[in-house]
């Protein structure tokens, strides 16, 4: 009964995927072919995305069903801005979308367009959009850190709380431990 | 010797109440709530019932001293009322209240032996829209151990503005302290709306910062404050950062013993409620002073507990001293913001943190 509801979200996710007209393509389905020769492009794989409890006190993971060529970051990073804007309580703005990822020596740089600026005031939310998105990112084994950009700038601070000039590593302590 | 005065005490009650409430009848207890309060000496915590009418109450403890047992005769509680409350604040762990055979059993769970004497039982007669009620008052402590409770500092004294405890003013004096009441002018912070009107987070920071620094200055300790009015500390509409970095400028300037930053936290979830300390690693006492102000919240407030938290908040890592972010509440529930603008809830939140800073530098002194 599991397997065929993850089945279902995933026949999901397909299905709403390319009918997203109003946000950009997503690249990184089209442009990866050179990895079918050593991992078929349609096999099975999973992405991981994490997302806010609804206490907003931690972030846990949900599992995707993709195809190995949809295991990409930006993929990941979209994904999960979806689920959260369909969730009960989202906390992303509206419009939100990833710009651009680019992974260099362990580092992911992450640009958000610029609705970042609508993210609610508030630690809570602010803490629950860092620990989603790095948590996510690295998740992906050559991503160890990750820095934020708005519409390819530099963030200084979010949203008069933060410092953004750093860095940011996996914080596990965001991440509500497996019920028994 | 010992039981026999409780029995007595008890009987007192028993004898007491009725002459408040005489009439009998079918009447109900249609909702009971609890607050901590610290404008008392010593601070309590009071337990409220709603009645529909009046009641025949009577009072006794049992023989270790620490639950209290209320029986409202012929009553009936309303199945939303019936349930065990975790208030967890003072001398108060739980409230249960519940139905049994005719009679409503509210049964009052403390944390140390407490004096039959030093509990109130009062009923308070139908105001306004409030209807008729029953009152337990539960001190936080005894006076048994009264001697004690003169020398704590945090029992009380911050009531009025007048004179603070001798014993806060060896503590605080000469002490600088930097308060930071978080947002302001341009940028109002999280919004809330109450009765259809919105509300700013800036205003509520400004309303709790001001008797804080009143109560403090009233200790002796120097306070200098980012700002006192509705405005940018930097400029307006400066960078997140630009603002941010002129508020730790202020605290390092005036080289403060500590900075303190007050805020009200936000969340898509309106249910969500409860306070945080957020602190940065990174003088060896930061952590020190969030405990210190979270455990004075846990003490003196029914609020919900969101813990001590570390990360990358701008204000705690750029100042040079001991810093901590205060989230006080929830500006998305209505039942916080209500508190909030209230005339009495900023200033219990200012006592709070007093009491949690007198804590502070009691502990490195």
């Amino acid at each position: 009964m599991k397997k065929s509801l993850i089945l279902a979200a995933c026949l999901l996710a397909a299905a709403v995927l390319p009918g997203c007209g109003e946000l950009p393509a997503e690249p990184a389905v089209s442009t990866v072919p050179a990895a079918a020769e050593t991992v078929p492009a349609d096999r099975e794989a999973t992405l991981v995305v994490y997302l806010p409890d609804d206490d907003g006190m931690h972030v846990s993971p949900r599992s995707l069903k993709v195809t190995a060529k949809e295991k990409t970051l930006k993929n990941a990073l979209f994904q999960m801005i979806q689920l959260d804007r369909k969730s009960a309580w989202p906390i992303l703005p509206t419009g939100l979308t990833v710009k651009d990822v680019n992974v260099k020596d362990g580092t992911a740089v992450i640009d958000l367009s610029d609705e970042l600026k609508h993210l609610s005031g508030g630690t809570t939310a602010q803490t629950l959009f860092l620990a989603m998105f790095v948590n996510t990112a690295t998740e992906f084994p050559n991503v160890k850190q990750v820095v934020f950009q708005m519409e390819g700038q530099p963030i200084a601070s979010l949203g008069g709380h933060f410092d953004m000039t750093r860095p940011f590593k996996r914080d596990e302590s965001l991440i509500r431990m497996e019920k028994k | 010797m010992k039981k026999f005065l409780r029995f007595l005490t008890a009987l007192a009650a028993l004898l007491f109440l009725p002459l408040l409430a005489a009439e009998a009848g079918a009447a109900e207890v249609t909702a009971l709530r609890t607050a901590a309060r610290t404008d008392g000496n010593p601070p309590f915590v009071r337990i409220v019932l709603d009645l529909s009418a009046s009641v025949k109450a009577v009072a006794s403890l049992d023989k270790s001293g620490d639950t209290l047992t209320v029986t409202l005769k012929d009553t009936e509680a309303a199945s939303s009322a019936a349930k065990t409350y975790s208030v967890d604040a003072q001398n108060v762990d739980d409230v249960t209240l519940k139905n049994d055979d005719g009679d409503a059993r509210l049964t009052v769970d403390m944390k140390h032996e407490t004096a039959m004497s030093d509990i109130k039982v009062f009923a308070l007669k139908a105001n306004g829209n409030l209807p008729q009620r029953l009152v337990v008052d539960i001190p936080s402590v005894s006076s048994g151990s009264s001697s004690s409770d003169a020398k704590s500092p945090s029992s009380g004294g911050v009531k009025g503005s007048s004179s603070a405890p001798a014993s806060d003013k060896k503590i605080l004096k000469g002490k600088v302290i930097c308060i930071d009441p978080g947002h302001g002018g341009s940028d109002v912070g999280a919004i809330g709306t109450l009765k259809g009107k919105s509300i700013y987070e800036k205003d509520i920071t400004l309303s709790i910062a001001g008797p804080l620094r009143d109560m403090l200055r009233d200790a002796g300790a120097k306070v200098v404050m980012t700002r006192s009015t509705d405005k940018d500390v930097a400029r307006a509409y400066a960078g997140d950062a630009e603002e941010l970095q002129a508020r730790c400028d202020v605290a390092n300037k005036a080289k403060a013993d500590i900075f303190v930053s007050i805020h009200i936290d936000s969340f898509s979830n309106a249910s969500v409620d409860g306070t945080t300390a957020y602190y940065y690693p990174k003088t060896g006492r930061d952590l020190l002073l969030a405990r210190a102000l979270h455990q004075s919240m846990m003490t003196n407030m029914a609020i919900p507990d969101r813990g001590v938290r570390s990360n990358d908040l701008y204000v705690n890592m750029h100042t040079d001293m001991p810093a901590c972010l205060m989230e006080m509440g929830f500006i998305s529930n209505t039942h916080r913001l209500s508190m909030l603008t209230s005339s009495w809830g900023p200033k219990r939140i200012a006592e709070t943190m007093y009491q949690g800073i007198v804590e502070y530098f009691k502990q490195i002194d």
